[in-house]
């Protein structure tokens, strides 16, 4: 099943995959200018030692993500339900809508899992020093995770709304709050104490914050990474059940 | 003969409304149905629920004994559906749209490329079928459909106005396709048109507030007026006494003044020259005579209800 969800992506990607290549390679560029350059001069990080351009690379990364997961969720389960009903023919396929849920959130997530590769790549000939081989690999994991909880997040978006407005509204209110709000480009030191406080609990926060203690400190914290992951197992099923009453099933 | 689809007492609410009242029937394998009705009169949502898009509130849907909220997923392998509006994802090609879904419904990839050549040469696709959907008509589209709710070779096909606005040849090519499977499948239809109908049936279901009205074949349903005629002879300024005479017309059925038109039914042609020798000085406007057929039938049907 997850088979055909992958040839389908791949199917989709093929047919437009100049313009998939020229975003790919250009979006870690956008971001290394107006993200990279800037943060150069700013002391955000507790750890003075720690290279600022090292420190925020998985931000980057995590960056890449979101926008590379917001259009094609928004496209299959938003756009093509919505406006071509693409999503009907699947609802009487033989398959549960758990599996139609994973079906779409697993290729999403190698899609952009594709997009943070070449994002790293390119941080890697842009950045004046790189990190080891082993911290690129650690990486996949966590922006792995990282990419199922935000991809989650905006499957529920787009089957919980029925208009493309209210759908960026919330998907442009979440993308800024996890911006600045998960440490992808600001220390949570840098909040007040209290909101900081707060902003600790955030899931996306703790992946970032997981993945920085494993590759900056060599400290893994399985706390971090097993809570985010198991509100994402709860909001795939979540998911699962709103399409099924969308689907009127 | 072995049923296909049974439908017990089957009801199904919309907003506190009953559109469809204790549905019970029987289709048997093999045989082409096709539901006709007004618009209001649930059609489509009589072929979702046989689909398995919608479950009804109560009553039950039995496809070939199975009960089908019980085992959604080997039901679903044993139904095609064709909808009504076009559902492809426009950035694939039509084949790209088939392969994914047969490989949903578990059709290896070499029967699947088998089934997409041979029925897609049936359905003259096959200059088509690398073509993104986005860029293809509906007359293709349509036929593209049909493909898909094939490709995993369903016992029972459901199709929602498979030829509605279609091009001339496209419906040729879609009908010689179901006469071929005619026999072979359960085939169920909604049609609004009624030459279609009369042309393609082994059995008619004609639907009205979600209550099946009339149910049979068109020998059947038009037993009782086989050679039937409706005449409508239209005057100007019909007097009483002219009235009087055209209704007295032995071997008429029915008959009533309407305005200046004179409306009557009979299975008898002579009834023309009758009316005719009757009416010599009194100056006709117009004449109207229709066999009776399915429009007619529905349209009598329709009358019966409200007069009830």
């Amino acid at each position: 099943m997850i088979i055909a969800f992958l040839k389908r992506r791949w199917w989709l990607t093929s047919n437009r995959i100049l313009p998939t290549l020229g975003f790919a390679l250009l979006l870690p560029v956008v971001l290394h200018l107006f993200i990279n350059f800037p943060m150069r001069k700013l002391e955000l990080m507790q750890d003075p030692a720690l290279n600022p351009e090292h420190w925020i690379l998985p931000g980057l990364l995590c960056m890449i993500m979101i926008i590379s997961l917001i259009p094609s969720l928004f496209r299959d389960l938003f756009d093509l339900r919505i406006h071509r009903n693409t999503l009907a023919p699947l609802s009487i396929a033989p398959l549960s809508n758990q599996q139609i849920i994973r079906g779409f959130l697993f290729t999403a997530m190698i899609e952009s899992l594709v997009f943070a590769l070449v994002g790293m790549l390119v941080f890697w000939l842009l950045m004046d020093s790189q990190l080891e081989l082993i911290q690129y690999a650690i990486m996949i994991p966590y922006i792995l995770l990282f990419a199922a909880l935000i991809g989650n997040i905006i499957i529920s978006f787009s089957l919980l709304t029925d208009r493309s407005s209210v759908f960026l509204f919330l998907v442009l209110t979440a993308t800024v709050i996890i911006m600045f709000g998960s440490e992808l480009f600001i220390d949570l030191s840098l909040f007040p104490r209290s909101i900081g406080t707060i902003l600790r609990y955030f899931p996306t926060g703790q992946i970032l914050h997981g993945l920085r203690q494993v590759i900056f400190s060599g400290e893994f914290n399985i706390v971090v990474t097993a809570v985010p992951l198991a509100i994402t197992i709860l909001l795939t099923f979540i998911n699962g059940e709103l399409l099924k009453r969308k689907m009127d099933q | 003969m072995e049923a296909s689809i049974t439908l017990k007492k089957v009801g199904k609410l919309l907003n506190e409304r009953t559109i469809l009242a204790g549905l019970s029937f029987g289709i048997e394998k093999g045989s082409l149905v096709a539901v006709i009705g007004d618009s209001d009169s649930e059609k489509s949502m009589l072929l979702r629920i046989l689909a398995g898009f919608d479950m009804p509130e109560y009553g039950s849907v039995y496809i070939h004994g199975i009960d089908v909220s019980s085992k959604k997923k080997d039901i679903r392998m044993e139904i095609g559906y064709m909808p009504q509006e076009c559902d492809l994802e426009p950035w694939l090609t039509v084949r790209q749209n088939i392969q994914f879904i047969g490989a949903l419904y578990h059709v290896d990839k070499r029967t699947r490329n088998k089934r997409i050549d041979t029925i897609g040469d049936l359905l003259a696709l096959h200059d088509d079928l690398d073509t993104p959907v986005i860029r293809l008509t509906i007359g293709v589209l349509k036929r593209a459909m049909l493909l898909r709710a094939l490709i995993h070779d369903p016992t029972v096909l459901i199709l929602d106005n498979p030829s509605n606005s279609l091009d001339p040849r496209s419906k040729e090519l879609i009908w010689n396709v179901l006469e071929q499977l005619r026999g072979s499948k359960t085939i169920v239809y909604v049609s609004k048109s009624y030459s279609e109908v009369e042309n393609y049936h082994d059995r008619i279901l004609l639907l009205e507030e979600g209550k099946v009205v009339l149910d049979g074949d068109i020998q059947k349903l038009v037993k009782n007026a086989e050679g039937l005629h409706r005449f409508s002879f239209e005057f100007e300024n019909p007097s009483k006494a002219l009235v009087v005479r055209l209704m007295a017309i032995p071997n008429l059925i029915s008959s009533e003044m309407m305005g200046n038109n004179f409306v009557c039914y009979g299975t008898d042609l002579k009834i023309i020259s009758e009316i005719l020798d009757i009416s010599n000085k009194t100056a006709l406007t117009n004449i109207d005579i229709k066999k009776f057929g399915l429009p007619e039938i529905v349209e009598s049907q329709k009358l019966q209800d409200f007069e009830e």
